[in-house]
């Protein structure tokens, strides 16, 4: 029987594409479907036959992602307590001098999830994700929809309790979730001009909300430390961790349980599903939350795009799945197989990979300035806009910036941003792209 | 911090504002469809295509939903890009009829978002705004006898009697017989959604009757390329006589329980479809009243019961109406009608079928043919079993091996079978009476 | 239950009904709704209840700096009167006469702005303040440098004020607070609120403080912990030292302690706490704006109507529908609570009383939770399943347990499916009872108090975690 990639090549690829996630997706704001346009956009790497190793190459891509990203929101996403009322438990170990710890408890959650994916996809799910499919895929936008408001309900206001009055602390709380309708909405109508107006070239419209996301979760970062004036304490990069076999259970439970929920509803992304499957298994402490994370996100990211590779359910989720598929979709059971071995591989290749870059940005933190980093990579995230989509796009990157320093600043949830995403959809879903459209002045 | 906060708003509005007036200095350009096929990077991109819409509308339920389905095509590309819309947005555009609803042999232009997948592209309307007609064949009414060298996407007319209705998945096909041949004419099912429900009943009704005399204009199109047909756009545009306008049928509607006072007058009753019988060459579909506790028999030919209610189609207990005349108190001769509230098919093992009673139309999926023959007279008699262990018969009758045009399934194939209970010579059996009552499946 | 349990119990009400399915596939959102209405007794209480609840009595042992959110702000010298004893500041400026320094004691005065205030340094506190000073206060005050002095102003025994130099407040302020606000319930018959405010310190670490109930004594001891983490864990070397670690204040009238254990107060944000006088005592009602009205059957009708309404008028057909879901989705959220430890007032105004909670499975609350989100997973896809074909989603049931499994009658897959679905849950609910049995007889009264506190400490603290 003749197969149309060999296992050589899925692995050559396979750790290709590792390679180029491993290389540069240690940058905050840049998410591995941005890197794969570069690369499609940049060289006709899979034309003339090889196409059907884009699909490893982007597999392997991915899986580097959900671990190296790890690496940028340790170290690349410093705060101050006095700019928000809550620091992430991966910016309190890094100011208590364990940033790598938290690298650490990442990649644990990380690998444990993506072990689950690979033995659940090839064995139950096989027989239950078509049914679960068949049975909610009618109910997609009512899940988005639930998702979003579920979200805006359960924020918690931080600052309800510095009132005198009971109407001065209704005030202050509200004002905080009032300031994430704010940001959900301004950067939903961002997301709209963004798609359905000629600010972008045509030529480039993959890239059309590259601006937008670099501008709410990239570039705000780099005014935090402008702000924030703090200096990183040294690093223990010894290779340590301190959590319960308790914690790990169930962080990695609820990671998976979220990464799955994004991974097979469109839109809702790693952070949302995240933020369900910890009520769900009722996460609690930074330990579990970390291993959650990185559960979640290498599930959310490698589970949308091994849904191609299932020959019986047709399932594309996610830009890198939709990229890849237009090129080749795998079609028989052999190439799935290839695939989920793959994701082994590749997972321990990233395992490393992404401890030892731990250790070295650990490193170089203590001795570059904090500033001089930020402002190196700002500039190069201004630079990569202005090449994808010119000045408009810098137009649209400004705008989102405001945006994401104004979630900053209200204190509420940067995932709002995604209203970018989710306002769009929801509004064709449900029938009224056209009226809002008229007020925005683009029909 | 107070102060932040405010600088915030200012610079979210501001940046709103400034992307307001870069885009409304921006329009959407028009792209060719040959720039959008095959390429991955436009995929999701929101764009304007400028073609010519190349086929009928055409309207599937998916999923519950409405799916609309056009295709275009410019002078980029030789293909067709298929282009749909799903519901909510399928239904706003046929609720507003025709004037907003994408035609064949329309110049239109669309805003569409593209998906571009491994082997083909398509893409979805966004919004009924961003439909436009450009333009439409239309202008006077030339008579046409025939369709033969009529230029595609022409508007064309033609007046006769209507011959050989039937349904296919598209809509209303028939034929018109004009003084020198037969012009084949389409009402898509589109329109059965752009119109009210009475008046699409009005007129389905009349143009199902064989023999109406009716005038109507359309646009040309070749089906598969090689078939001319009329696809009519409004129905305003269909006539029933060289004069007047389309005039209802009197059918006098009232209910089942009624039927006894009105025997030789033409009468409309609503019921369930309850059960089919045959006896000696007419076909007796039991219809009973929705508390089940009145029925009356109509008497239908074969064709007839095909049409309106092919098992494999229409469930028991499927609300329907039937237009026809009281041939006595518990008896009523088919005219026309129409499947008001359709029902699944009864879907059941095999073991259930055996305790149904006779006349009740019903569906098995999934059985193996345990053994098939042929008898006399070219019916096929096939026994099948499931996995509830039973086995039962089914005959399935000349008329219907004809239309089937397989050979009869062997031993060991899978089928679905729809038709109805019988029992004969003391034995139970379905009868498969349409062609998509017996499907073989492997 | 965690908030999400019960907003997803909402989504799987709906699906019990067709009509609001079939609008969710058209496009019509508004039966996500009866999510919302499942999730609105906690969203009640946490986003409105919970700010306008009247606090008689403000204890804020550690004022913040307005800008920098964290503890302690600055005081001006001249500011300082009786009603900032033993509360956590700083003072900035000039160290004018060094009156005594030796080793672990220092004495001396210091000048800002508005006023001049003595200094008083002790043990570890003048320690830590030659740390902070990078030398001697000698050398500081020769240098002419402006000093900040964190600390608390105190009465001498010669009744002459003083700045004590510190890292904490004394807990004696929250303890006369809390004596205060005893001794008010008890006069005026009524309900009085106490807000105890938490202690943020630089590096998102809090001060842990304990109240301390001695009901025999009537007295309430007040201790002064060290820093915690966010996660609970202590700082290593940050006790306060023994003179300043206890405060104990008097209370006139009797109260009674029901809680087992001392109220421990560090990263969860300051509770309010309610006494009332119940008899001839004086109680506690810990978070006394939760868990009230908005918690009960009554709500539940009155949510069902209040959105019944609204969508009828809104013109949204199946708005009949919508209501019920509503109405039940809410009702969901109250049982599920009944499920717990404090259970609620259920049928206001006609009941008055509390009923308390089934407490199943109090070992294991996590196992409840997640036992909830899988019965109502497990009901959606039981009703998405049997409902499909009417819904014209696919053309027969995808699921039909008839045809896997041969005993089971046709007109029966459907109930046997519900069961394979739930056996779970039921499981472990039965454990929750098993379970509940065995606390009960090993923990008794103090353990279900305990239980309660800790269910209501845990639900504020889900707040917290609000990323």
């Amino acid at each position: 029987m003749e197969y149309f990639i060999s296992p050589i090549d899925v692995i050559l690829w396979g750790l290709m594409g590792a390679g180029l996630g491993l290389a540069l997706s240690w940058i905050p704001g840049l998410h591995v479907a941005n890197l794969m346009i570069l690369v499609l956009y940049a060289t006709p790497l899979f034309t003339g036959g090889s196409e059907y190793a884009a699909p490893y190459f982007a597999l392997g891509a991915v899986v580097a992602f959900s671990f190296m990203s790890s690496i940028a929101s340790t170290y690349l996403s410093v705060s101050d307590e006095s700019m928000m009322l809550m620091l992430f438990p991966s910016q309190r170990y890094l100011l208590a001098g364990r940033g790598h710890r938290a690298v650490l408890l990442y990649c644990i959650g990380a690998l444990i999830g993506l072990l689950f994916l690979v033995a659940f996809m090839t064995t139950a799910g096989v027989v239950v994700m078509p049914i679960i499919y068949n049975l909610f895929s009618p109910y997609y936008w009512f899940a988005l929809l639930a998702v979003v408001l579920f979200m805006f309900l359960s924020e918690w206001p931080k600052e309800g309790d510095l009132g005198r009055s009971g109407l001065e602390r209704l005030w202050l709380a509200w004002r905080q979730i009032l300031g994430g309708l704010l940001v959900f909405f301004a950067s939903g109508v961002l997301g709209l001009y963004a798609t359905y107006s000629g600010l972008i070239k045509l030529e480039v419209s993959f890239a059309r909300l590259t601006p937008l996301f670099i501008g709410f979760f990239g570039l705000p970062w780099v005014l935090r430390n402008i702000i924030s004036r703090r200096t990183l304490p040294p690093q223990d990069t010894r290779h340590v961790v301190e959590t319960a076999p308790s914690a790990v259970v169930n962080g990695a439970a609820s990671g998976i349980i979220g990464g799955g929920i994004a991974a097979f509803f469109p839109v809702i992304t790693g952070g949302m599903g995240a933020l369900i499957g910890g009520h769900m298994a009722s996460s609690r402490g930074d330990d579990a939350f970390l291993i959650s994370q990185g559960a979640a996100r290498a599930v959310y990211y490698t589970g949308a795009l091994f849904f191609l590779f299932h020959p019986t359910m047709r399932i594309t989720r996610g830009a890198v799945a939709w990229l890849v598929g237009g090129l080749y979709t795998p079609k028989t059971w052999i190439e799935f197989y290839y695939g989920a071995a793959l994701i082994v591989l590749v997972a321990g290749v990233s395992l490393l990979g992404t401890i030892y870059m731990s250790k070295a940005v650990a490193k170089l933190l203590t001795r570059v300035s904090y500033a001089k980093i930020s402002a190196v990579v700002a500039v190069f995230l201004v630079a990569l806009v202005y090449y994808l989509t010119g000045l408009n796009g810098l137009l649209l990157l400004a705008a989102a910036t405001a945006v994401g320093f104004a979630a900053m600043v209200f204190n509420t949830r940067l995932s709002y941003c995604l209203g970018a995403l989710i306002l769009p959809v929801l509004l064709n879903v449900t029938g009224y792209t056209d009226e809002v459209l008229t007020v925005l002045g683009i029909r | 911090m107070g102060l932040l906060r405010v600088l915030a708003v200012v610079l979210v509005v501001g940046g709103l504002v400034g992307v307001y007036y870069a885009a409304i200095k921006s329009p959407m350009p028009v792209v060719p469809i040959r720039d959008l096929e095959n390429n991955i990077l436009m995929n999701y991109a929101t764009v304007y295509i400028e073609g010519l819409v190349t086929s009928p509308p055409r309207v599937d339920v998916l999923g519950g939903k409405l799916r609309l389905t056009i295709y275009v095509r410019d002078n980029s590309s030789p293909t067709e890009l298929p282009v749909y819309a799903y519901d909510p947005l399928a239904s706003e555009i046929l609720k507003q009829g025709v004037s907003r609803l994408p035609f064949v042999g329309d110049r239109v232009r669309l805003l569409v978002q593209v998906r571009v997948r491994e082997d083909f592209t398509y893409a979805y309307l966004q919004d009924v705004r961003g439909i436009y007609i450009l333009s439409r064949p239309s202008g006077e009414r030339v008579y046409v006898d025939t369709l033969e060298g009529v230029a595609e996407y022409s508007y064309v007319c033609a007046r006769g009697a209507v011959r050989n209705p039937r349904n296919v998945s598209a809509g209303l096909l028939f034929d018109i017989a004009t003084t020198r041949g037969r012009v084949t004419v389409l009402v898509p099912n589109a329109l059965y959604y752009a119109y009210s429900r009475e008046l699409v009943g009005a007129v389905v009704s009349s143009l199902s009757l064989p023999g109406t005399y009716t005038d109507l204009c359309g646009v040309v199109y070749y089906y598969r390329g090689v078939s001319p047909e009329i696809v009519v756009r409004e129905l305003e545009e269909i006539r029933f006589s060289p004069v007047q306008p389309v005039r209802p049928p009197v059918f006098t509607v009232i209910d089942i329980r009624d039927v006894p006072n009105y025997v030789n007058q033409n009468v409309s009753i609503t019921g369930l479809f309850y059960a089919i019988y045959y006896s000696a060459g007419t076909y007796y579909v039991e219809v009973r009243s929705t508390d089940e506790a009145f029925a009356v028999n109509v008497t239908m030919d074969r064709a007839q019961v095909i049409s309106l209610l092919n098992p494999a189609v229409v469930g028991w207990r499927s609300l329907i109406r039937i237009n026809g005349t009281v041939t006595s108190p518990t008896t009523i001769r088919y005219i026309a009608g129409e499947v008001l509230e359709r029902r699944e098919p009864l879907t059941l093992t095999v073991a259930e079928a055996l305790q149904q009673p006779v006349g009740r139309p019903l569906r098995i999926l999934n059985a193996t043919v345990v053994s098939s023959s042929v008898v006399s007279g070219g019916n096929w008699r096939i026994y099948i079993r499931d996995a509830s262990g039973a086995t039962i018969l089914v005959f399935v009758p000349a008329s219907t091996v004809r239309d089937l045009g397989i050979n009869p399934p062997p031993p060991g194939s899978v089928v679905d079978v729809a038709g109805y209970r019988d029992v004969y010579r003391g034995e139970d059996e379905i009868i498969v009476i349409s062609r998509e009552g017996l499907v073989v499946r492997g | 239950m965690r908030g999400w349990t019960h907003f997803f119990s909402g989504l799987a009400v709906v699906t019990f009904f067709p009509p609001l399915l079939a609008d969710l596939i058209n496009g019509v959102m508004w039966p996500v709704l009866a999510g919302v209405a499942a999730y609105m007794p906690d969203f009640v209480d946490f986003k409105f209840r919970r700010f306008l609840w009247r606090q008689d009595i403000v204890a804020d042992p550690a004022p913040r700096d307005p800008r920098t959110k964290l503890s302690p702000r600055r005081v001006k010298i001249g500011r300082l009167s009786e009603a900032e004893r033993w509360r956590l500041y700083y003072i900035e400026g000039y160290i004018e006469r060094v009156l005594e320094e030796r080793e672990g004691f220092a004495k001396f005065t210091l000048r800002d702005e508005t006023g001049e205030i003595l200094v008083v340094a002790r043990d570890r506190d003048y320690t830590k303040l030659r740390e902070a000073l990078g030398s001697s206060v000698e050398d500081a005050a020769r240098a002419r440098r402006r000093v900040s002095i964190s600390g608390f102003l105190d009465i001498g025994e010669d009744g002459k004020p003083y700045w004590n130099v510190a890292d904490a407040p004394h807990p004696q302020y929250i303890a006369n607070k809390v004596a205060e606000a005893i001794d008010r319930a008890y006069e005026s018959g009524r309900m009085v609120t106490i807000k105890i405010h938490n202690i943020r310190v630089v590096g998102d670490f809090y001060r842990r403080f304990l109240v301390h109930y001695d009901q025999d004594n009537k007295r309430i001891v007040v201790y002064m912990g060290p820093l915690v983490s966010t996660g609970g864990l202590p700082l290593e070397g940050t006790e306060p030292p023994e003179y300043r670690r206890v405060g104990v204040a008097y209370t006139k009238y009797p109260f009674r302690k029901v809680y087992p254990r001392p109220t421990v107060i560090d990263a969860f944000s300051g509770p309010e706490i309610g006494y009332v006088k119940s008899g001839e005592v004086v109680e506690e009602v810990f978070i006394p704006w939760h868990r009230g009205f908005s918690h009960s059957i009554t709500a539940s009708l009155i949510a069902g109507l209040v959105v019944g309404l609204v969508a009828l008028l809104a013109g949204y057909a199946n708005y009949l529908y919508l209501a019920v879901a509503c109405a039940l989705g809410y009702l969901a959220h109250v049982l599920e609570d009944q499920l717990g430890f404090m259970g609620s007032n259920l049928l206001p105004p006609l009941t008055k009383k509390r009923v308390p909670g089934l407490m199943l499975f109090p070992r294991r609350p996590g196992l409840m939770n997640f036992a909830t989100n899988w019965l109502m997973l497990a009901l959606m896809i039981w009703n998405l399943n049997r409902f499909s074909p009417q819904l014209g989603v696919t053309p027969y049931k995808l699921v039909r347990l008839s045809t896997i499994i041969q005993g089971i009658p046709a007109h029966l897959e459907d109930y046997a499916l519900l069961g394979i679905l739930i056996a779970p849950t039921v499981l472990v609910y039965l454990a929750g009872i098993i379970d509940r049995q065995l606390f009960l007889r090993e923990y008794r009264a103090p353990g279900v108090e305990e239980a309660k506190r800790k269910e209501t400490v845990e639900e504020v603290l889900e707040e917290v975690g609000g990323y």
